[in-house]
């Protein structure tokens, strides 16, 4: 593979990289197995790129080779539990580009949905998402058990999807 | 399979699922849910897609916990407040007429992790947040991620960063040892004639009024002021020399001590492996066979064992006081590297914030990706800092450095089987592409 080659790899990859993440974690739910996938998979695209037809859209041929490491990792990782079947996970991978589509506007319409919430939501949130916090020392920095934690951020989650749908309905996609 | 799929129970175990608190028969019920129903697998994307977004967006956007509470406050808590309020009326009293007795008292404040508290006669006293600390007693971090607080009635603090070990001397309170280790103290200012002596086998401290960070390690001390200045004098008791904020004091064994600037101000790193490997360096054999025409020197990765899997690792001395670089936006790390059997090669830099506030460490981490073709070639991978992932409860993040990060380590890591990673030269540097380039050394 000559250098151009290598850049041209890397600056793709590089720029696919999260939407190759959140369908890693999709199939896996884990983020540190995600991690873990993904960094196989890196190399696998490598080991593939000579293969990669670059008149064809990349993120597909890509989804498909992390698919494959996904499988992999769960063969490595046959003592662990298994949160997902191996037939749920072969549906869910499939391509599908309504799905797609539905998912891309959600993350737009997102934006507005958090600005929305209310400012203890939002605070929440941001302990379990946007900082570095342990949730357990969270919950009891507040007074409430991390069971209680949890069933709030369901809530506030679902607050966020219904906000969603919202949008998706305008656009006629649900 | 089921053909009713219920939307509201499936947000219900799709949280339980994401946040880790799913049951075995939960999973059994969403597998059937979304198994053959492409609208309960269309949610399940979606909620999932979510939970990503929210995981890169609110990292991405800088936020922090906000303190003050907004959640109500339980009942339970009143007694609490009641409490608080009687502590802050003696706090009051304090700030403004000194403690009565004006007896200095220490007890274990924060910790975590592996801690052991040992008292006069060597007996183990049980850690308990609070316990007093007196005259004699010894206090232990086992671990890499254990921590132990030290706090006085001053508000003086130490605070021992992991694997290290401090004593109270026997007939001084504030006269501490450290024997190894890491500490961060934060010494309020004394009453005049009142100093605290911070010693470990190299050198001895006078501290009053100062932040600083100290290093022990077998044969070398190193002391960083964050603010203010202290009085150092060496084991002997040689003459002291003054360390003001910003400069680092080296006590090496046997020599003289010596006041450098602090590389707080140092914004490149480098090693090149010409002359063996540096001073105090962790892991890795150093190489001198099949390196570059123009190289004398490498350095190749060895077998590491981490909760039972094996990786080869080459990982630099880690200069945790004085640091080996500060962050700016326009960093690059240069690696010229080979692998006899190419695969995946994680590059960690290893940071804490340059404050004296802070004792975790962050990782930060960058995967380069080689494949077929480059077995045995000398590759030279350029990686701007602010590509770094870092690692956070969640994971690893997109998340760059910030400017109060100051690097004291970096390891690099192959999976097994052994790959033959030898690495040439690394350092980081001032400017750069802006991008990753990863080129074959000719």
């Amino acid at each position: 593979m000559s250098d151009e080659t290598h850049a041209d790899f890397l600056r793709i990859y590089t720029s696919h990289h999260r939407t190759l993440y959140r369908y890693a974690l999709m199939l896996v739910v884990r983020q540190a197995d995600a991690d873990d996938i993904l960094q196989e998979a890196s190399v696998a695209l490598w080991n593939k790129f000579g293969d990669y037809d670059p008149d064809r859209p990349f993120l597909p041929w890509a989804k498909r080779v992390v698919f494959l490491e996904v499988l992999k990792f769960r063969k490595r990782q046959r003592s662990s539990p298994v949160l997902l079947t191996s037939t749920v996970i072969d549906q869910l991978s499939a391509d599908d580009s309504t799905h797609e589509e539905v998912l891309e506007l959600q993350r737009e319409a997102l934006g507005n949905c958090l600005k929305k919430l209310a400012r203890k939501d939002r605070i929440l949130l941001d302990a379990r998402y946007g900082d570095n916090v342990n949730l357990g020392e969270f919950a009891e920095s507040i007074g409430r058990s991390v069971a209680s934690v949890y069933v709030t951020l369901s809530r506030i989650r679902k607050k966020l999807l219904q906000c969603v749908d919202r949008t998706l309905r305008a656009e006629g996609l649900l | 399979m089921t053909s009713v799929p219920d939307h509201e129970r499936l947000i219900t175990l799709m949280g339980l699922l994401i946040d880790q608190t799913i049951g075995a028969d939960e999973i059994r019920e969403l597998n059937d849910c979304l198994d053959g129903c492409r609208e309960s697998q269309l949610l399940y994307k979606r909620y999932l897609d979510l939970h990503c977004s929210l995981r890169l967006e609110l990292h991405a956007s800088g936020v922090a916990v906000v303190a003050t509470p907004v959640f109500p406050i339980r009942r339970s808590a009143i007694a609490a407040i009641v409490g608080a309020l009687a502590v802050a009326l003696v706090a009051v009293f304090v700030v403004n007429m000194g403690w009565p007795s004006a007896e200095l008292k220490a007890s274990l404040g924060q910790f975590e992790g592996d801690v052991v508290v040992t008292g006069v006669d060597g007996e183990i006293v049980p850690a308990s947040y609070g316990i007093g600390l007196h005259p004699g007693y010894t206090i232990e971090t086992r671990g890499s991620d254990s921590f132990a607080t030290l706090v006085f009635s001053d508000k003086t603090k130490f605070v021992l960063v992991s694997n290290t070990s401090a004593a109270i001397d026997e007939n001084e309170l504030t006269n501490v040892l450290v024997r190894r280790g890491r500490l961060i103290g934060q010494v309020e200012s004394q009453p005049i004639g009142n100093v605290f002596r911070v010693a470990t086998p190299h050198a001895r401290a006078n501290v009053k009024g100062t932040q600083f960070v100290l290093e022990s390690r077998q044969d070398r001390t190193d002391i960083r002021v964050a603010k203010g200045r202290i009085t150092v004098a060496d084991a002997n008791d040689g003459q002291p020399v003054v360390v003001s904020q910003g400069k680092c004091l080296v006590a090496n064994e046997g020599s003289a001590l010596l006041v450098q600037e602090t590389d707080a101000g140092n914004f490149e790193w480098s090693e090149d492996f010409e002359s063996g490997l540096p001073g105090h360096w962790r892991k890795g054999d150093f190489e001198s066979d099949e390196l570059p025409n123009w190289s004398k020197g490498g350095v190749r990765a060895v077998k590491h064992q981490d909760n039972g899997r094996v990786y080869y690792q080459v990982h630099s001395q880690e200069e945790w006081a004085r640091g080996l670089f500060a962050y700016r936006d326009d960093l690059h790390l240069n690696i010229t590297f080979r692998m006899d059997q190419s695969s995946w090669a994680n590059v960690f830099l290893i940071a804490r914030t340059g404050d004296a506030e802070s004792h975790k460490t962050r990782l930060h981490k960058y995967t380069i990706p080689l494949g077929p073709g480059s077995d045995r070639v000398w590759w030279k991978v350029t990686v701007p800092l602010s590509q770094f992932q870092l690692q956070t409860a969640n994971g690893f993040e997109n998340v760059p450095p910030t400017q109060d990060e100051m690097f004291f380590g970096m390891l690099l890591s192959s999976p097994a089987p052994d790959r033959g990673l030898v690495i040439d030269e690394v350092g980081v540097k001032r400017g750069g592409p802006g991008k990753v380039v990863l080129k074959r050394v000719e």
